[in-house]
């Protein structure tokens, strides 16, 4: 082939690329349905513990995967796909529940008592576990930020201290002594609430 | 067996590689009825532990995954793809090698005759006989400066001579000034009277 043939061997291309287009997209379409399939349950778990309310929660869980839908391009560069979605649910909750500080938290408590599980028990005990729930959740909420986040990202049995860690940007070693302070604090918390009563 | 240590037992019993909805569900009817049964007996760390859990444990709404991909769906008709390149445009014939060559050679020809039509109109500007350029010895050019020499300052008569010239006294007037005057002294000192008219 000659350097002129070479050069403008480019314009032969179009139809090849054009099928190289059709089965990029497809095979992103496929990606992002996988993911969907995968993790939209794990988002949702991490979405409500700290939203506390189901609509809030999907919303949130929508706007994580329009986040993947623009960044599609490079979903194929990600080393751990689930703490990568995991990390952009857990921003968005966190902006959200930022912006949202003026809703009330009796809200949170009656949506939190309607979704728990409660089969088999009466209706007064399911109050008391939700008034329960309720003072745990209000002690969890007095805690310092950083410590309140390891602790409640903690609960994911599928999160390791490794994967909390890449989640929040700090270090394993941060994340276990984090816990260890939040798990004392809550202590105080909660025993000082229960001397009070 | 306490009823604490029953939870305790299935929390560290379920383990990461299982599924959440496998092993949750046992976990949660247990821990719900020891929450109903007796409150006031869960330490701190597991009452914490528990009401998380079963916040991180709860079950995706139904339909999540199909409002999601939905959305998604949506979303992806208007949001235009970052970075796209351009394609080039189809040729409406079919293409042959002369062509391509023929194309590329009036490319080629437009582009410098408009560059020499340019150059042939523009001249630039004369250049300006500069004197002789001698460079420097140390190294560095005088840019073409004419070195002056410096010349000292002589001094300068601020007042014009044109003041009375004093007598000079001579060093024997000054002698007769410290010599206690005389008579003979004062008789000679004295101006000689002028000559009657």
């Amino acid at each position: 082939m000659s350097t002129g043939q070479a050069v403008f061997a480019g314009w032969m291309e179009i139809p090849t690329r054009a099928v190289h287009e059709r089965d990029r997209t497809q095979a992103e379409e496929e990606t992002l349905a996988a993911l969907v399939s995968q993790y939209s349950g794990t988002l949702y778990r991490v979405a409500f513990s700290v939203m506390r309310n189901a609509a809030d929660a999907e919303d949130a869980v929508q706007e994580a995967f329009l986040r993947v839908l623009r960044h599609r391009d490079t979903l194929h560069e990600l080393r751990d796909q689930r703490v990568w979605l995991i990390r952009i649910v857990w921003n968005i909750v966190l902006d959200r529940k930022r912006r949202a500080k003026t809703r009330p938290e009796t809200d949170d408590v009656a949506d939190l008592a309607r979704v728990l599980p409660a089969e088999g028990l009466s209706a007064e005990q399911i109050a008391a576990a939700a008034q329960h729930h309720a003072q745990v959740l209000a002690c969890v909420d007095r805690l310092p930020i950083k410590e309140r986040q390891v602790l409640m990202l903690s609960a994911f049995e599928e999160l390791s201290s490794v994967e909390i860690a890449s989640v929040l940007g700090i270090t394993e070693s941060s994340v276990r002594s984090r816990l260890f302070r939040a798990r004392n604090l809550m202590a105080d918390l909660l025993n000082h609430a229960r001397s009070l009563r | 067996m306490k009823p604490t240590a029953v939870v305790s037992g299935q929390l560290s019993v379920v383990s990461r590689s299982m599924p959440c909805q496998a092993g949750g569900g046992a976990m949660k009817q247990t821990t719900q009825n020891k929450i109903a049964n007796d409150l006031s007996s869960l330490n701190s760390s597991e009452a914490v532990e528990i009401t998380l859990r079963l916040i991180a444990n709860l079950p995706a709404p139904e339909g999540l995954e199909d409002r999601v991909y939905a959305n998604l769906r949506a979303a992806q008709q208007t949001t235009p793809r970052k970075g796209r390149l351009l394609a080039w445009p189809a040729m409406p014939w079919p293409s042959r090698d002369w062509m391509r060559s023929a194309a590329a050679a009036a490319i080629v020809l437009v582009v410098a005759g408009g560059g020499w039509g340019i150059y042939t109109r523009v001249q630039p500007a004369r250049s300006i006989a500069a004197p002789p350029h001698v460079a420097a010895p140390a190294g560095f050019s005088s840019a073409g400066a004419m070195r002056t020499p410096n010349t000292l300052n002589g001094p300068v008569v601020k007042h014009p001579a044109t003041a009375k010239l004093q007598p000079v006294k001579s060093p024997t007037q000054k002698l007769h000034h410290r010599v206690k005057p005389t008579a003979a002294n004062k008789a000679a000192a004295q101006p000689v009277a002028p000559a009657a008219k």
